[in-house]
């Protein structure tokens, strides 16, 4: 234990202390406290295991590039695996557990892997685990792999999305971001600041560093009191700007309930933003760079702006025996912070040989500067007890620096991610040793320290001169000077990190190399290296650097990798919003819904509506009502709502012309009040969509497609209309639910049309099958089709949608002396199965052609061209072993036969070689017997073969039928 | 004879007039508001206009009032008339007889109109949306067609009642639970709106 708080300073209320629970102790700390600043103050050096090796790990960062202190946050339900410990902000009763150690954190049995680490190394698993396969090892390695765990039950948050729009958005809101915001606001634009942090001010909330002549507290708390006052400006913390796409289009995360105890938590947890921005500024700061160093990962070392941080904001210092190693001024300011906390600075070992004035005040402050030396190598297990350091240029002269704590100040990496994600360029600055952002590709401009100027009135300057779109004056760099770098093959790179979470050493990039893994990306996939939860914002331009010089090229030549969203991590609660649960995809409901489900359905969802399977009555199982339905419909008269089909209209001098051209069957000659079959294809010839259309006048046309299928088929008639045919006149509505559809099937079903009521002569003359009425049922205006799709006589009558359900119980009621029996989907299929009457997406797929499914002769009658004709014709489409629906009866006693089973010839012993396949299986309640409908390569000419049928390692025996099943003359439908 | 009308009267499913009350906000279905839609054939618009309505037609995205009914732009020769039920089966009447070709229909069974109002009625559309309708850009009679989550919504600004903002989206009917549900869940928490 080496870190404790300080008696007194930090931006904590200390008179607000909170308790909470580490690794199953309890522990306190204070409001404004995060997790891991409290846990720092506590002492608690090692935070949890790292991945690969489960090597010891402690905090090294304050912010969201920390890549040790991941947690499992709380218990049951609310638990959150792998949240980083740097961003939990501290509250009453938190619960908090390390992860990746077994049975404990400080006695972890995974943790012997780390002696075999020179076994391991980088994609071991691609080399190994080869017998005697890799299933065998899979359970085990996957066990031990991995971080924190997912929850069991479902999320018990709710989150919420919210869309805006904004002249000026600024991400960050340090003195570069605030400046730039008030800069923005102050020329009456719209602006939106929004900081991923609790508290506004970034770097400003741990500098003791005057700011254009005032403290850094009160300048901060008047622009951030200014901001807050104005019309024109919306703050907001707790929000992570996370993607920026195209279109000027910002992602943003904002975390509304995570800071509050579980118990005061109301409302979404969190809100997702997609905010539409006229300008980015972009003032995002910057990341410390580590400087790597044998045993860089043992607890106890951790960046010197980290340290300040805690030190300053937090009131924690990280231990009390510090060596600061740095190779720029910045590693000064911190050493000198905590020197005013308390802490007794051991030495600063520079890399640099003149390190000017910050030289002169570390002397001032009789703190050891040990000029142009490098670390060589940490001591210590458990937490760090000395550092070995050694001058640059004479590494064998060694020297031992006794300490509890490392800082390294290897200089800074602007944070360039958003600016990337845009499409931004980057150009890598060989005095900072860093990538900067280059030229935008949109309107987005990079400030302050993500820009790579890091001094306060420089990096203010920029960002009002960048607001008011004035170039920024030239700023001198922020130089750093040498590291340490390793030949390839020192034995020091095996325990010299550079991805601490992944456990990706030097070692392990110069065994990359050696394999020839010379690309960054490459690299990254082979060795992990930055795919983390941390995305390497500490390690990647280290690992950068390394390649570099492994290569001999500069990092400009070798480039970062592609920086995607999300900047940090989001929740995927956070992406579904209120999308969940019954709102995931939202169902349609029928007209008559709740006479349905009190008639006893079972609704399914069924192409986006909520539809009745079959209406089970009490002691029935779903066969026993489905063929209860069937023999109902086939003996008297059955109710079934169809308003799901599609309906729509098509108007205009050129209707006919239209659909002639969009059907495969003929149009023109239809005759009004008549209705016609149709069959649609796509552009590649394969059957897309069926339905009945109707001619209600000479121009006008009311076509019927597939249930669910309405808006897309006029969508494409939209589609042909406006890019294909735009000189044909004709108008397209979709009118699928402003009518309800009840369909009356059975022999009975005139005489219930005929006392419910209605105007239209329905006598088997004057209303024929596949005819088309209007008039009025019951008192309102109707439309019917007498159309079938049962077999039996059948009217599809549609009302305004809302006497639907009107509709329902009227024709209930007058059935009730004819036992009308209300059935669903299920009883329907039955019956179209019993028909023959194909299913378009049950008896077809992606590649089933017309002629495929009966249709040769009606093409080759039709002489204008229509959608998908050419494509019917080409070669594929001609082979004589195409599959074509038939209808399969079973041989043996073995019931219905699974949709999906492969027939293959009779004489076929293995599953192999497959000539098609079962696409519809019922059983009949009529003939008493299995039916089925397959796909099977000739089948047209091989009525009456046996074939096998195999599923899953089941073999059946069938034959090959005629698929007309049930009347096949069709004599029932003319009743 | 079966007498629907009464029996679709006597339905409380149909009847009812469901209000939902929100933080900021308030949810009304209108239930009885007259929604017609037209489309015309392009040698036909002005002069359909000019006898129906006396004017031209809307520009994108606008709209106009003819006595009580608003007369909305929808598409390139698609209209959308919102109103007084009777009010608008005239002019669909009117429309279908003036022009050659028209398809004129009355979708008011078809579709679901919902009145959102109140202080915080951006915020609760600004959820599921991405139009920009604040102030300055979304005016008093503007329209738009848009996302409204899954669905697809006409959204038009009415004018305001006493300052306050007034929207009427429309959507069709069978997700109007969908919609009433999802606006319902609208929680205003702090930092939420500007």
């Amino acid at each position: 234990m080496s870190g404790s708080r300080t008696h007194s300073g930090g931006l904590i209320d200390r008179s607000r202390p909170l308790t909470f629970r580490w690794a199953g102790r309890r522990y306190s700390g204070y409001a404004g406290d995060t997790l891991a600043s409290a846990l720092l103050a506590n002492g608690i050096s090692t935070i949890g295991r790292s991945f690969k090796y489960h090597r010891r790990r402690g905090l090294m960062a304050a912010g969201l590039e920390e890549p040790n202190g991941i947690v499992q946050l709380e218990l049951g339900a609310a638990t959150i695996p792998n949240m980083k410990a740097t961003q939990i902000e501290l509250y009453e009763a938190m619960v908090a557990n390390p992860v990746n150690a077994w049975p404990s954190l400080t006695f972890d049995v995974m943790s012997i892997v780390s002696w075999a680490k020179r076994f391991i190394p980088a994609a071991f698993y691609y080399k190994t685990f080869m017998w005697p396969n890799w299933r065998f090892y899979e359970p085990w390695v996957r066990k031990a792999a991995g971080l924190g765990f997912a929850p069991k039950g479902p999320d018990p948050d709710s989150y919420d999305h919210r869309f805006a729009h904004v002249d000026t958005l600024v991400v960050g809101s340090g003195a570069a971001g605030l400046a730039a915001a008030e800069a923005v606001a102050d020329a009456g634009n719209s602006v939106m600041l929004v900081e991923a942090d609790a508290e506004l001010g970034g770097g400003l909330l741990a500098m003791n560093d005057p700011v254009e002549g005032r403290a850094a507290s009160d300048w901060r708390a008047s622009l951030v009191g200014g901001l807050r006052q104005r019309p024109n400006v919306r703050v907001m913390s707790r929000t992570m700007a996370f993607g920026f796409y195209d279109h000027g289009l910002v992602a943003l995360c904002e975390r509304l309930t995570d800071h509050l105890p579980l118990a005061e938590r109301r409302g979404p947890r969190q809100r997702l933003w997609k905010v539409r921005c006229g300008r980015v500024i972009l003032a995002t700061g910057a990341f410390e760079r580590p400087i790597a160093f044998s045993g860089n990962d043992v607890p106890g070392v951790m960046l010197a702006s980290a340290a300040q941080t805690y030190s300053l904001r937090f009131g924690a210092l990280p231990g009390r025996q510090i060596v600061v190693v740095t190779n720029n001024d910045s590693g000064y300011g911190a050493a000198f912070a905590l020197a005013d906390s308390g802490a007794e600075i051991v030495a600063i070992v520079d890399s640099r040989s003149h390190s000017g004035v910050v030289a002169e005040h570390a002397a001032s402050r009789s703190i050891r500067v040990i000029p142009a030396s490098v670390p060589l190598s940490a001591t210590g297990r458990r937490r760090i007890k000395a550092l070995v350091v050694a001058p640059l240029a004479a590494l064998r002269r060694r020297e031992t620096l006794r300490c509890d704590t490392v800082l390294t100040a290897g200089g800074w990496n602007p944070a360039v991610h958003l600016h990337s994600q845009s499409g931004g360029a980057l150009v890598f600055d060989e005095a900072m040793q860093a990538f900067l952002p280059d030229k935008p590709t949109q309107d987005a401009i990079s400030v302050g320290a993500a820009a790579g100027v890091f001094d306060m009135a420089a990096a203010i300057g920029s960002a009002r001169s960048a607001a008011g779109r004035e170039g920024a004056g030239a700023v001198a760099p922020f130089a750093v000077g040498p590291v340490h770098a390793l030949a390839d093959g020192d034995p020091a790179g095996q325990t010299t990190w550079l991805d601490f979470q992944n456990d990706v050493t030097v070692a392990d990039v110069q065994l990359g190399v050696r394999e020839s893994f010379r690309s960054v990306e490459h690299l990254k996939r082979y060795t992990t290296l930055g795919m983390a939860t941390d995305q390497g914002k500490t390690s990647n331009v280290p690992a950068i650097r390394t390649l570099s010089n492994l290569l001999g090229k500069p990092p400009q030549a070798i480039g970062t990798t592609k920086f995607r969203p999300p900047f940090d991590p989001v929740t995927i609660g956070g992406f579904a919003g209120r999308s969940v649960g019954d709102d995931l995809m939202p169902l349609a409901r029928m007209s008559a819904h709740d006479a349905l489900v009190a008639a006893g359905a079972t609704m399914e969802a069924y192409g986006g509506w909520l539809r009745p399977a079959c209406f089970k009555k009490p002691g029935e199982t779903e066969a026993m009502a489905i063929a209860r339905e069937v023999l109902a419909v086939r003996n008297s008269v059955g109710l079934f709502e169809a308003s799901p089909l599609g309906k729509i209209e098509v108007k205009g001098p050129d209707a006919a012309e239209f659909l002639q051209r969009m059907y495969v069957n003929t149009v023109h000659g239809l005759k009004i009040g008549r209705c016609r079959y149709g069959l649609m294809l796509n552009e590649h010839g394969v059957v897309y969509d069926d339905g009945v259309f109707a001619r209600i006048a000479d121009n006008h046309f009311l076509v019927g497609t597939t249930s669910g299928h309405a808006a897309a088929i006029a969508d494409t008639f939209n589609e042909w209309l406006q890019c294909e045919w735009a000189d044909l006149k004709v108008m397209v509505e979709n009118v699928t639910t402003g009518w309800a559809v009840m369909n009356l099937a059975g022999p009975r079903a005139r005489d219930i049309l005929r006392e419910v009521g209605t105007d239209i002569d329905l006598s088997a003359g004057a209303f024929p099958h596949m005819a088309y009425r209007e008039g009025h049922v019951g008192g309102v205006k109707a439309r019917i089709e007498r159309v079938s799709f049962t077999g039996e006589l059948s009217y599809e009558v549609a009302v305004p949608w809302r006497y639907g359900a009107a509709l329902w119980d009227a024709c209930t009621e007058a059935g009730r002396e004819h036992g009308i029996t209300p059935f669903g989907i299920e009883a329907l299929m039955v019956m179209r199965v019993e028909k023959g009457f194909l299913h378009v997406g049950s008896d077809t797929d992606g590649t089933t052609y017309p002629q495929d499914v009966g249709f040769a002769s009606m093409m080759e009658r039709k002489t204008d061209d229509f959608v998908g004709r050419r494509s019917t014709m080409r070669p594929v489409g001609r082979r004589d072993d195409r599959r074509q629906l038939v209808g399969l009866e079973v041989d043996d006693e073995g019931g219905v036969l699974e949709i999906g089973s492969h027939v293959l010839p009779a004489d076929a012993v293995e599953a192999r070689g497959t000539e098609g396949w079962v696409t519809s299986s019922v059983m009949s309640p009529m003939l008493q017997r299995p039916l089925a409908m397959a796909l099977i390569a000739r089948g047209f000419s091989r009525t009456g073969e046996r074939v096998r049928v195999w599923h899953l390692g089941a073999w059946r025996s069938a034959r090959i039928v005629d698929p007309r099943f049930y009347d096949p003359s069709g004599e029932r439908l003319g009743g | 004879m079966v007498d629907l009308i009464t029996l679709a009267r006597l339905d409380s499913r149909v009847s009812a007039t469901p209000s939902h009350m929100c933080p900021g906000f308030t949810l009304e279905r209108e239930l009885l508001l007259g929604i017609g839609k037209f489309q015309l054939l392009e040698e036909a618009i002005v002069s359909t206009f000019e006898t129906v309505f006396g004017r031209c037609p809307p520009p994108p995205g606008g709209s106009f009032l003819s006595g009580s009914t608003m007369v909305s732009w929808l598409a390139p020769r698609e209209w959308l008339l919102t109103g007084e039920d009777a009010q608008v089966q005239t002019m669909i009447e009117q429309i279908e007889d003036v022009a050659e070709c028209a398809l004129a229909m009355d979708v008011s069974h078809a579709r679901a109109a919902i009145l959102v109002t109140g202080s915080h009625a951006r915020d609760a559309l600004a959820a599921m949306t991405s139009l920009d309708i604040s102030d300055t850009v979304f005016r008093a009679g503007d329209v738009a067609r848009a996302s409204f989550g899954d669905v697809a919504m006409f959204l038009a600004r009415l004018s305001d009642q006493a300052g306050i903002p007034r929207f009427r989206m429309i959507i069709d009917q069978t997700m109007a639970a969908y919609a009433v549900r999802i606006l319902g869940e609208t929680t205003l928490a702090a930092g939420a709106s500007a």
